[in-house]
């Protein structure tokens, strides 16, 4: 029998060569909360988070939203990124947030992925895809051997 | 002098599966002159460090890596753990009133991602990154990045007129020695390797095979 469930929702745009953002959603029967975070590259740093609950249950919550800044300078591709945001955003504020805000994170990075392996393809220089996100897997160091399909060990 | 500035044993850091005496021992059969136990947000304590070098007759320095928001930093001089990740800056200031050294640990590593589109990162944009004006080196030359993630920590040294160490951040016994710093002054302890650190006189290199 199912006793619990919780949705999350993450968009990502890349509506600037420098600039990516992502709109989250994490709502369950306790907590609801929302979060908007801008990315710029080269650096893939977090330049701006701005988050908001939707429900809450404690009125020590709303006091982790400026925690939510302690992200700000963090850079997602750094191995130690999620640790991090762990520390920063949840231990020191919500753990929810902290959840949301590496979701929308890793949804940028896939985005990122993607988006380069398909301008690759349009000037027709693309590795086999699999070879291009085997490659990927291992210098991305937050992604290393994370993926059972595409890691080293994987097919 | 060959330092291996950057060494992680599993007395503090949760990570690491090699034993400190261990690691000692393994750096004096590979040829170092010396060995910097940086542990992740804590620092031996004064004493055990002090009987480590008695016991091997060998150079021991007591460091840190701290996390910062903006990347970790090895630091020499300052005797206190993290518990919060901190800004760079703040951990500057902390370090010149403890009259230590700061060094940008393995700036690069997994930023070399992207190499063929509008993501790519160049060596002048790697360069304007705000930790670098906040540290007395940076880690060129580590066992933990990619080649061309090192590369790219040359070029930005090379850019900004930075010195370059090398370090292995060693986890295990066979990566100790990776990379290592040689100085050419003689270094006697934590005093001597700061002071070194901030002449500038040394060199980062690959040691071990």
């Amino acid at each position: 029998m199912l006793s619990f469930a919780r949705n999350k929702i993450v968009g990502v745009e890349h509506p600037e060569e420098n600039v990516f953002l992502a709109h989250g959603v994490l709502e369950d029967y306790i907590y609801a909360l929302e979060l908007d975070v801008e990315v710029k590259v080269p650096n893939f740093e977090i330049t701006g988070i701005q988050g908001k609950y939707r429900r809450y249950t404690t009125p020590e919550c709303p006091k982790a939203i400026v925690k939510l800044q302690n992200a700000v300078g963090l850079r997602i591709l750094e191995g130690e990124f999620g640790r991090k945001v762990r520390r920063v955003v949840g231990k020191e504020g919500c753990t929810h947030f902290a959840n949301l805000l590496i979701e929308c994170c890793d949804g940028i990075i896939q985005a990122a992925i993607y988006g380069e392996w398909q301008a690759l393809k349009e000037k027709g220089i693309a590795p086999a895809k699999e070879e291009y996100l085997k490659g990927k897997l291992q210098d991305i160091a937050g992604l290393k051997d994370s993926c059972m399909v595409y890691s080293r060990w994987g097919k | 002098m060959i330092i291996d500035l950057h060494v992680h044993t599993k007395s503090l850091s949760a990570d690491s599966v090699l034993d400190a005496e261990d690691a000692i021992k393994e750096a004096k059969r590979i040829g170092l002159d010396g060995i910097c136990f940086t542990e992740h947000n804590k620092v031996w304590d004064v004493e055990e460090i002090r009987c480590l070098k008695r016991k091997w007759g060998f150079l021991v320095i007591n460091g840190i890596e701290v996390d910062t928001i903006e990347g970790h930093v090895l630091v020499f001089g300052l005797h206190r753990d993290f518990e919060k990740v901190i800004r760079v800056g703040k951990l500057r200031e902390m370090v010149n009133q403890a009259g230590g050294a700061m060094i940008a640990a393995h700036p690069f590593k997994g930023f070399r991602a992207f190499g063929f589109s509008e993501l790519s990162l160049s060596p002048e944009q790697a360069a304007r990154r705000p930790i670098f004006q906040s540290v007395d080196a940076l880690e060129g030359f580590s066992g933990k990045t990619i080649e061309k993630e090192s590369l790219l920590a040359q070029e930005v040294a090379r850019i900004l007129g930075m010195n370059m160490t090398g370090g292995s951040d060693s986890h295990s016994l066979e990566e100790i020695g990776k990379c290592v710093t040689i100085f050419e002054g003689n270094i006697k302890d934590e005093a001597g390797l700061i002071e070194e650190l901030k002449r500038g006189k040394f060199r980062a290199s690959y040691f071990r095979k």
